[in-house]
């Protein structure tokens, strides 16, 4: 059943076996596994089930670096949260995502890939994609089809599969007709109130923007409210002055990461007639083969060893194609049967002998003067690189409130020097490859020691590692099992569980841990 | 005909000198003294390279103002550029031969990481050589004035 908050009488008190806060797509997610459960939910949303702008300046936030994706434009904070607008990629984290690794401090998860393996499998159907197959030959890529440098062994093509599934839409009849799950819309948690010694937490304060209040008992809680907060609320829960709820060793909201996008420069390609079919490009494409049309994008990252090897952190690299105008290339290729040329800068005129140099220029004429297809000119890279795990790079809580009156965050986002060292090392890797294989040059937009990054350089809207998971509760807030560390029955949600992310987006990941935490939770309740 | 015939000859006695010098492993020796016909053969060897040499010129200029070349003379860039490549000068030496040396150093170059960044573009050392061969060639062009940094 689904209700609004609006309508309960102030001081209500409600009992239940599992409380969630927040019904984004970990929410929503743990709380269909429990749609079977011999056991009550409460699933705790702070909107409706439509946009309400009073509600999503509850997002309001000081961000000290601009260069963050807006708090209020990155989040949606109504039934079904983020994935209201989300652009549905979907792809794993690999495993090199998950291990230890030298020269990358603080980077690790507690468990392997295989090991999530399983939920990952599950999280396909939850997302509504494809089987969980995303090796390019799955996808009708052939390896003959993907051109040097492309196929190894620095750089490889690997594919995403395109979700269409809006969370709130795609499960409000699930959550509606079960029997033991109550949806309370316009219901925001306040605060976590624990035992003497914040080991438990025995009730949640739940206000509406209305004025309404009321509380939730439970016998397990879980945050799940977003990457950013999941950390809020530890912040504002616990002893009054306190350090909050998960907090003993100053962990909660550092960490805080998001995925790094800038322009990476351009690639001027030997043959502007290359054949790139084997690149969806961001727009993707659509694959029957499985039975049904499912989209898929084929994109540009590192090879596992190439990151092992070289101490890289993971990226994804897309192009765009400028295309040069038609009767421009046959002009050109006109003067260049004729012996003349003409400057025009250096990518034109690099454009115009690349090709002597790799051997292939006579082939890209003959094509040019026989009509064959659209000449590209250049390929613009749009690169999105993970953030390395940084203990300075924080949120907090602003001595200003929102209209619940609770604070509200100041988000202090830091990148370190060996982000940008090693943004620019992929970037000089990937030109050294493309001019080893003959297919072009690249101008980097990440160049030399001292190089700054590229101005449309922004943190998107991935948020993560604000409750990072850690064995070690002075290195994380959450356990292996996403339990707050030093706490019985508080659980936490969501991306802000991620130790280290990778340069895949994390939706499927937050899906797959939700079934795992939904798991762990019937198995101890029941 | 005659013209071709004498550059090719001044080309493999550059060749000839750089291959010794290669296979001895010292830095190549200088070539005979500057002529208008050397330069003829190195703008020869040019035009075997690239399909428009003002293009490679005008880069060659933006390598220049980016990276100064430790070469002083034509003729030392030219022994640098040819230095190693493996050319039997009695057998072979044909300009065709020559390109595919020259593009399997490149790439070699490219595998090595022997690469400079000019103006963010990430170019193998030995093009760059070319690039500002074609400068000299085809302009005299001032001194740079300011360093490039290594790939």
């Amino acid at each position: 059943m689904i209700i609004d908050a609006r309508s309960l009488p102030g001081g209500t008190k409600i009992d239940t076996e599992v409380c969630i806060v927040g019904a984004g797509a970990a929410g929503i997610t743990l709380a269909r596994e429990f749609t079977s459960a011999r056991f009550r939910v409460v699933l705790l949303e702070s909107g409706g089930l439509e946009f309400e702008a009073e509600t999503q300046d509850l997002y309001e936030g000081r961000l000290l670096d601009t260069t963050l994706a807006a708090l209020t434009a990155s989040r949606l904070r109504f039934f079904g949260g983020t994935t209201n607008h989300w652009g549905g990629w979907c792809l794993p984290y690999e495993a090199v995502d998950f291990e230890v690794r030298q020269g990358l401090p603080h980077r690790g998860w507690p468990f392997d890939k295989a090991y999530l393996d399983l939920w990952y499998r599950r999280a396909q159907e939850v997302c509504q994609i494809g089987p969980y197959e995303y090796g390019p030959v799955s996808w009708g890529i052939w390896p003959e089809q993907i051109v040097p440098p492309f196929r190894g062994p620095n750089f490889v093509c690997k594919v995403l599969q395109q979700s269409p599934t809006r969370f709130g839409s795609a499960y409000e009849a699930d959550l509606r007709q079960a029997g033991n799950v109550a949806v309370y819309l316009h219901a925001n948690a306040l605060t976590f109130v624990t035992d003497e010694m914040d080991k438990q937490v025995n009730k949640l304060s739940v206000g509406s923007l209305s004025g309404n209040r009321f509380s939730i008992s439970a016998r397990v809680y879980v945050i799940a409210a977003g990457g950013i907060e999941n950390a809020r609320l530890l912040l504002t829960s616990g002893k009054p002055n306190g350090p909050g709820l998960g907090n003993q060793h100053d962990c909660v909201g550092r960490f805080f990461m998001v995925n790094l996008n800038y322009s990476g420069g351009q690639i001027i390609p030997s043959d502007p007639y290359v054949n790139l079919d084997f690149f969806s490009g961001r727009a993707g494409s659509v694959y029957t083969g499985f039975g049904a049309r499912q989209g898929f994008v084929s994109f540009i990252g590192l090879s596992a060893e190439t990151m092992r090897d070289l101490q890289l952190p993971g990226a994804k690299i897309l192009w765009q194609y400028k295309f040069k105008p038609v009767a421009d290339a046959v002009s050109a290729a006109r003067r260049f049967a004729a012996g003349e040329s003409s400057s025009e800068g250096t990518l034109a005129d690099l454009a115009k002998i690349i090709g002597n140099l790799d051997g292939i220029s006579e082939l890209a004429v003959r094509k040019a003067l026989f009509h064959q297809g659209l000449p590209v000119e250049a390929l613009t890279l749009d690169c999105s690189s993970e953030q390395l795990p940084n203990w300075e790079s924080r949120i907090f809580l602003d001595i200003e409130r929102d209209a619940l009156d609770i604070p509200k965050i100041v988000v202090d986002w830091r990148l370190t020097p060996d982000d940008k060292k090693k943004a620019a090392a992929t970037l000089r890797l990937l030109g050294r490859e493309i001019g080893r294989a003959g297919f072009g040059r690249l101008r980097s937009s990440l160049d030399g020691e001292d190089a700054r990054w590229p101005e449309d350089l922004y943190g998107d809207e991935h948020h993560m590692g604000t409750t990072r998971m850690h064995v070690d509760p002075r290195l994380g807030v959450v356990d292996a099992d996403c339990r707050v560390h030093g706490m019985t029955n508080l659980y936490v949600a969501g991306s802000s569980v991620f130790p280290t992310s990778g340069a895949s987006n994390p939706t499927l990941t937050i899906v797959a841990l939700a079934l795992r935490l939904a798991d762990h939770i019937k198995e101890r309740l029941m | 005909m005659k013209t071709d015939f004498l550059s090719r000859r001044t080309l493999f006695a550059t060749i000839a000198a750089s291959w010794v010098s290669w296979i001895a492993g010292n830095p190549a020796p200088s070539l005979p003294e500057p002529s208008p016909v050397s330069s003829v053969f190195l703008r020869e060897l040019l035009t075997e390279l690239f399909s428009d040499l003002r293009c490679a010129a005008a880069i060659g200029r933006v390598c220049l103002r980016a990276s100064p070349p430790q070469q002083s003379s034509l003729e030392d860039l030219a022994s640098s550029i040819l230095a190693g490549v493996p050319i039997e000068p009695k057998r072979s030496g044909s300009l065709p031969q020559i390109r595919y040396s020259i593009r399997e150093r490149i790439r070699s170059n490219f595998t090595e990481g022997d690469t400079l960044s000019i103006d963010g573009w990430i170019l193998s050392v030995t093009e760059t050589r070319l690039y500002v061969l074609a400068a000299r060639l085809l302009d005299g062009v001032e001194e740079p004035d300011r360093p490039a940094t290594s790939g």
